[in-house]
């Protein structure tokens, strides 16, 4: 859980992308400040399921990451104590999902999201009603 | 490997040993439902992670900044075709 008396930030995709490919070392040197201080506990961060699917994009398509770093990479993000995401849960399954099964990201988090909620998932898309009927 | 786990009424389990003893160099777990099914995974540190990850891409600010849109389209674009 993490500490509310902790200054909070909320960060876009590309400080997560510039830290991950080193892109740019102004931008690296920032981030790793940041991301030092929530792995130390001393900050909260904010990370809405919006930002991790924009970082699962370009980190895949663009940069080509395997899908096993990019989740055990998030993984090991969501799961630190400061970060702050009301569906922290579904993310993560959401990640589990993307990781075994040939579906985006979006796809993944629907998902993760009929699962948890114990719903019925309703989409003309055919591969994903059958993946959701398993 | 796979182990059978006894249930105790309580619904408490007991992790094997000796996957105990695997899990010791990892500094803490995440229990993760996926469906019917439950994934207990170690997690990494993910500024080694990031560290181990090398690229010879090279993109632009605005390249990048481009496929942030793109996330949002592909979808649409999967789903429906190109719009004309």
């Amino acid at each position: 859980m993490e500490n509310k008396s902790n200054k909070e930030y909320i960060i876009d995709t590309n400080l997560l992308v510039s830290y991950f490919t080193k892109r740019n070392l102004t931008e690296w040197n920032i981030a790793q400040e940041k991301l030092l201080l929530l792995k130390k506990g001393l900050i909260n961060i904010h990370l809405p399921s919006i930002i991790i699917a924009e970082v699962v994009y370009i980190l895949s398509k663009q940069y080509d990451c395997s899908k096993t770093d990019l989740v055990n990479f998030l993984i090991a993000i969501l799961t630190e104590e400061g970060i702050i995401a009301e569906d922290k849960h579904i993310s993560l399954s959401a990640l589990e999902f993307f990781e075994t099964e040939n579906l985006d990201f979006a796809d993944c988090y629907l998902m993760a999201c009929k699962d948890y909620y114990n719903l019925e998932l309703i989409t003309f898309d055919k591969k994903l009603n059958n993946k959701a009927k398993k | 490997m796979i182990y059978t786990l006894p249930m105790t009424k309580k619904g408490t389990i007991t992790i094997p040993k000796k996957i105990r003893d695997d899990m010791k160099s990892y500094e803490k777990v995440v229990l993760i439902k996926k469906g019917n099914t439950y994934i207990l995974r170690p997690v990494l540190d993910f500024m080694e992670i990031a560290e181990n990850f090398k690229t010879d891409k090279v993109f632009t600010d605005q390249e990048i900044e481009q496929a942030r849109i793109d996330s949002h389209l592909h979808r649409d674009a999967k789903r429906y075709g190109k719009q004309k």
